[in-house]
């Protein structure tokens, strides 16, 4: 990073900071703290939804994944319009109706005290840890990259983000998401526009993306049935539909962006603008990534792009080796770049000798790759062993900011650092709000201090704010160390989404259905979801499926045990 | 009725529009793969 880069960068963090502290208007009542007293528009609230969910690790791992493996994972997103729909004609109405704070305080009105309490626990424990993940995530990736002290590196996403949080409330965490939002798709937009112009004279888009589809890059559909893979059409539109339906359903860093809406009809808004725009800004992500590709056929990649790793083998007793396979990919990248510049010029044609020249230039240079990555793990890298695509799966993740820091003019690196910024900060201010407003709403003002002044319980929300930052920045210092404990800490999050959402599905639907039934329900739907996630016989299946597992499991559970214990009596049932 | 059990008539267009954009942009995305392949 140059001099420029950097003060874009302080710039950006300035601004953001300064805007999210002069939100405090209103915020002295706890209902203005996190709830903004339900007065924001549609669009801000389904900016600031979108922020939440794309993270830094979404944002540069799409990118990677889009370079590595083509277009194939925008089908996660398929079942995301079809459940902002089924939310918006169910849970967003109840939650307006319960006039509640949070998702699980809704529980407790219709289930018991129990209930709600065990579904917020649940959030706060997989929410706090997966809060310290999504800074660990970036932080390690731009501390290496941009050869920065990684504690410093979270300390810098960690700290202006609790700051501001901790201050303004859900009012500074909506404002500041819509102007990341923006700073997130300005940083995309020049990337593609600087992929364009950096490809040779004689290469234009149209050829640029017949390149990209003779190499397997272009592969945004996929019919096939397959229970084992997480990117295909079915597993997207219905795995994929139960996962979005529980995270923006029953996640309350989720729910609450929309209870801030002005109107149920505005909170429906705001999540019809996901429904409407992620599925175009996903495929434009992995666009980018996939223009990446294009890009390094004609200037050449690095063999690995982890430098931690290329290190390693240079200071071992086998960097020899690591030199011989560098000199065969240059020899395999010339070739290659022979070939599709042949392949371009015969217009990309769908079979023929220019096709199957590049095809084979194209798997030389996979399989020096695939060398280069047995020989890092020979030497200690055990992720190296599984692969996106034809890149080594540890590497994914580096090869956008990679291609940023070490490709585009001064300026522009600044800007694309700080949407890596800004996509980590919108997701962890989001994340620390509603754990702060879990824990002071569903367990201190209902468990612990029921009787207190506003201003006592925005002392102690501040407070919350405060604890949960530290915490998070104390997490992924500890997880940064542990790369694949950022995976546990996921995996351990996928297992309450189906059954959370199997605990609203039994609230919504099932009106005979009583607290023991809900609670029994929960506990069993997230052992079945542990058992088949672990269980050697069925790991394999995508962990997409783990969520229609999860809310049957419940229902069948809950309403068996609802039954068994008498049910919930006529005079409740509303 | 209260307002959250209202669905407007602009809200019930813009869940045919999620449905339409959805099956538009897929179908969308299916054949510019088609196309660049």
């Amino acid at each position: 990073m140059r001099t420029f880069d950097w003060i874009v960068v302080a710039a950006y963090l300035t601004w953001i900071v300064y805007d999210g502290l002069k939100r405090t208007k209103n915020t002295s009542e706890v209902e203005g703290y996190f709830l903004a007293n339900r007065s924001l528009p549609w669009w801000a609230v389904g900016l600031s939804v979108m922020a939440t969910q794309l993270s830094a690790i979404t944002l540069v791992g799409a990118t990677g994944q889009g370079y590595a493996d083509g277009m194939r994972f925008v089908q996660f997103y398929f079942g995301l319009p079809i459940a902002m729909v089924i939310l918006s004609v169910t849970l967003v109405p109840f939650f307006y109706r319960a006039r509640v704070f949070t998702a699980y305080e809704y529980l407790e009105q219709r289930f018991d005290l129990k209930t709600r309490t065990l579904a917020s626990v649940l959030f706060l424990m997989s929410r706090g840890l997966s809060c310290g993940a999504i800074i660990a995530a970036p932080a390690v990736i731009l501390s290496i990259v941009l050869g920065w002290n990684l504690t410093l590196t979270i300390l810098a996403i960690g700290l202006p983000t609790v700051l501001y949080t901790m201050v303004g409330g859900v009012q500074a965490v909506t404002w500041t998401d819509v102007k990341q939002m923006v700073v997130i798709v300005v940083g995309v937009v020049a990337a593609v526009i600087m992929l364009i112009a950096g490809l040779p004279d004689h290469i234009g888009v149209g050829k640029a993306l017949h390149l990209a589809g003779a190499a397997g890059r272009l592969n945004p559909v996929d019919f096939h049935f397959d229970w084992r893979q997480t990117y295909t059409f079915w597993s997207g539109l219905l795995g994929g539909l139960f996962l979005m339906l529980s995270y923006f359903g029953c996640d309350q860093s989720q729910v609450q962006r929309y209870l801030t809406a002005k109107s149920v009809q505005e909170g429906r808004h705001s999540l019809l603008m996901s429904a409407f725009v992620k599925i175009p800004l996903q495929a434009l992500v992995l666009l980018t990534g996939v223009l990446v590709f294009v890009f390094y056929l004609f200037n050449q990649p690095p063999l690995l792009f982890r430098p931690v790793v290329v290190e390693k083998i240079q200071k071992s007793a086998r960097a020899g080796e690591l030199q011989g396979l560098e000199s065969q990919f240059t020899q395999a990248f010339e070739m290659r770049r022979a070939a599709s510049t042949a392949l371009a010029d015969a217009a990309g044609e769908a079979t023929g000798p220019a096709r199957a020249a590049f095809l084979a230039a194209d798997a030389r240079v996979s399989a020096i790759r695939a060398q280069a990555a047995t020989l890092a793990r020979e030497l200690g890298e055990g992720g190296y062993k599984d692969f996106t695509g034809d890149t080594p799966t540890p590497d994914v993740n580096y090869v956008f900011p990679t291609f940023v820091t070490t490709r585009l003019p001064p300026g522009l690196v600044g800007l694309i650092i700080a949407a890596i910024f800004a996509a980590a900060m919108s997701s962890i201010a989001a994340e620390l709000n509603s754990l702060a407003t879990a824990s002071v709403i569903d367990i201190y003002r209902r468990l612990i201090r029921k009787e207190a002044s506003d201003a006592h319980y925005l002392r102690v929300s501040w407070m919350a704010t405060g604890f949960w930052g530290v915490f998070a920045c104390f997490v992924a210092t500890f997880a940064a160390g542990l790369g694949s404990l950022i995976e546990v800490v996921n995996r351990f999050g996928s297992f309450f989404y189906g059954s959370l959402l199997g605990v609203f599905v039994l609230a919504l639907v099932f009106r005979r259905t009583n607290g023991h039934g809900a609670f029994i329900g929960l506990l069993a739907g997230i052992a079945s979801v542990a058992t088949f996630a672990l269980h050697p016989a069925t790991s394999g299946v995508s962990f997409l499926w783990q969520n229609p597992l999860g809310v049957v499991v419940v229902l069948i559970v809950g309403l068996a045990v609802s039954a068994a214990t008498g049910g919930r009596p006529a005079a409740s049932r509303t | 009725m209260a307002d959250a059990d209202v669905t407007d008539a602009r809200t019930r267009r813009l869940f045919v529009g999620v449905f339409v954009c959805e099956a538009a942009t897929i179908f969308g995305l299916w054949w510019f793969s088609r196309i660049f392949s």
